[in-house]
């Protein structure tokens, strides 16, 4: 019985020093700027367009990643075929890579020296230094969370659903659009959370490909190199605040909506 | 032409396959699948329906070949052993979904309809999440039948449900098919399932169709032992002594039999013996003709429900009976008594 007691208080001690280690720097950074501080900084347009800049094409990479990750993870879900582990590696690929080297891999292709980038600037696409760049970057780190929250969100809707309503004789776009989709728009919804957490996140792939325009994490960097910890502060405090209050109101709404079913 | 053809058909899944699948129906015919788990029924009902590409082979339903057909447009319906009722339809949406494909007047009645038949009629507006497995079951029945399928695929349909609810949910069945001169296959590992529903019988194992028949054919004469043991027949080896006029005498070694059927003299065969087809009693009957009497002695008495088999032993030959526990009762033997088996000719079949 002792034992058993010892083994609770250890599990019980582990769990809240990594709770407190979490919470700890996150309290203190979010309590440290003044209120004055954090109003100033609300008024500095540069920190305003910065997040606003963030959250938009945060929102543009998951919108990417949901028009072409759902048809992959729909496919990943319901078949299985030779290469399959391969192709669901290559998948992954992104989490694994450090993010400098995303930045430097993609300006790889998109730079003058490769036929990709040549193509981009002869219809005027620019990736170096603008949005498209940012948004380039954000869906190649932001996908793999998409694509693997939905694969795994279809592979929990049993596939004799869809056999059955096709054997009334509803087409597969039919029954994509009334039965796997209303089961599975919930964890599209998480895909698309997981997958814009992780890019308005990315710090070390944007910077390589686009220190202008400045997103929120470039300009945090900015202002700690510049100026120092307390100028950065309020501006994460900010960053921090305006995420947190995006991914709330999506988790209520989606809360709200399991209730009504 | 038959209504229903599957025709040299192959599937192959690479964790399952289906080979040289060939078997006719009739409109109105009930066919029940039975085999060990992995033996490839499953495959067979969806590839009918059109899920599997077949790697060869063609499928034929009411003179037209359905093999490349799309699945919505077989009529073919469905229905499995988890039900996959829609979530989050109510029991009338799923009823009505696939007749919304095809009718958009009188579908409120339609549903009544089959669900009073079904006894569901009080659940129309229920969640399937909120029904009994039994209930559920039901819901899935009226679903595919209310479309009116040319075809009603059924995958252990009955699995899940107790004793008592598969008799009820089978009589129901049998009643709404009775009035729809519904074609059906069923996949069933009961054999009770077997005799109270279906006229053809086929056995699967490996990818094979290995017996296709009716019933009385497939219980009465297994083609080989593995069918013989799935379907609860005995096998005995023999050889044909003579085929004069009149039964067919086979030695099978520690007696003699006669057969309706026959073969020639010489020849070895197999003969099949069900054993409910056996009587016993403790005198030697007279007065008899066309019954096989065998002196045997009682090996010992396996009681299995409601019923009794009696294992019963000619030196090296064995035989088992099925009999009522009433009658052990009253028979009044006990193991090492001698008693005497009677089976008439026609019980007896050469299978090989």
């Amino acid at each position: 019985m002792a034992k058993k007691e010892l083994f609770f208080w250890i599990t019980i001690s582990c769990g809240i020093i990594i709770l407190a280690f979490i919470l700890l720097p996150l309290i203190e950074m979010m309590t440290a700027p003044s209120f004055s501080m954090l109003k100033e900084t609300i008024q500095d347009k540069d920190v305003v367009r910065s997040i606003w800049l963030s959250i938009y094409t945060a929102g543009l990479a998951a919108l990417i990643a949901f028009i072409f990750g759902t048809p992959l993870a729909y496919i990943l879900a319901r078949t299985t075929f030779r290469g399959k582990h391969l192709i669901e590696s290559i998948i992954d690929l992104p989490i694994v890579i450090p993010h400098p080297v995303v930045g430097i891999a993609i300006l790889s292709v998109a730079g003058k020296n490769h036929w990709l980038g040549q193509f981009f600037s002869e219809i005027g696409i620019r990736i170096m230094g603008s949005v498209t760049g940012i948004v380039v970057v954000l869906t190649f780190v932001g996908l793999p969370f998409y694509v693997n929250a939905v694969k795994n969100g279809f592979e929990s809707i049993s596939p004799r659903l869809e056999n059955v309503s096709r054997s009334l004789g509803a087409s597969m776009f039919s029954t994509f659009s009334r039965i796997t989709f209303p089961l599975a728009w919930r964890s599209m919804l998480i895909g698309i959370i997981m997958c814009s957490a992780r890019a308005i996140s990315e710090f070390g792939a944007v910077v390589v490909v686009a220190y202008h325009p400045m997103i929120a994490p470039v300009l945090l960097y900015e202002r700690f190199e510049s100026y120092g910890l307390k100028y950065s502060q309020p501006v994460a405090v900010w960053l921090v605040s305006v995420c947190l209050a995006l991914f709330l109101i999506l988790r209520i709404l989606t809360l709200r909506n399991t209730k009504d079913e | 032409m038959s209504f229903f053809r599957v025709d040299n058909l192959h599937i192959n899944l690479i964790e399952f396959q289906l080979r040289e699948v060939s078997f006719c129906l009739d409109q109105g015919d009930y066919m029940m699948i039975i085999g060990p788990t992995g033996a490839g029924k499953t495959i067979l009902l969806e590839s009918i329906v059109g899920f599997w590409k077949p790697e060869k082979g063609r499928i034929w339903l009411e003179g037209s070949e359905i093999t490349q057909e799309l699945p919505e447009y077989r009529n073919i319906g469905i229905v499995y052993q988890n039900y996959a009722l829609i979530p989050h339809f109510t029991v009338f949406e799923n009823i009505a979904y696939g007749l919304k494909k095809k009718t958009k007047n009188g579908i409120g009645e339609t549903v009544k309809d089959i669900a009073a038949s079904l006894k569901i009629e009080h659940l129309l507006h229920r969640k399937p999440e909120t029904l009994s497995g039994g209930e559920q079951q039901r819901v899935a029945l009226a679903r595919s039948l209310v479309v009116e399928p040319k075809l009603l695929l059924m995958d252990e349909p009955f699995s899940a449900l107790d004793p008592r609810l598969r008799r009820e949910t089978r009589h129901l069945l049998l009643d709404v098919l009775a009035r729809r001169k519904t074609t059906v296959i069923h996949i069933s590992h009961d054999l009770n399932d077997a005799w109270a529903l279906a006229n053809k019988l086929a056995i699967f194992r490996d990818g094979l169709l290995l017996q296709f028949g009716t019933i009385e054919d497939v219980f009465r004469r297994p083609q080989s032992r593995f069918i013989a043991d799935f379907v609860g027949a005995s096998i005995l080896d023999g050889t044909v002594v003579a085929n004069g006029s009149g039964p067919c005498l086979i030695d099978v070694g520690d007696f003699h039999l006669t057969s309706i059927d026959c073969t020639d003299p010489g020849k070895k065969v197999q003969v099949a013996l069900r054993p409910e087809d056996i009587i016993v009693s403790k005198e030697r009957p007279s007065g008899i003709s066309a019954q096989n009497i065998i002196a045997t002695r009682l090996e010992r008495v396996v009681p299995e429900g409601r019923a009794s088999f009696l294992h019963l032993a000619v030196n090296e030959t064995e035989l088992s009976v099925l009999v009522t526990n009433n009658a052990v009762a009253q028979l009044g033997v006990s193991p090492g008594d001698s008693i005497y088996a009677m089976i008439k000719s026609a019980n007896v079949r050469i299978v090989q």
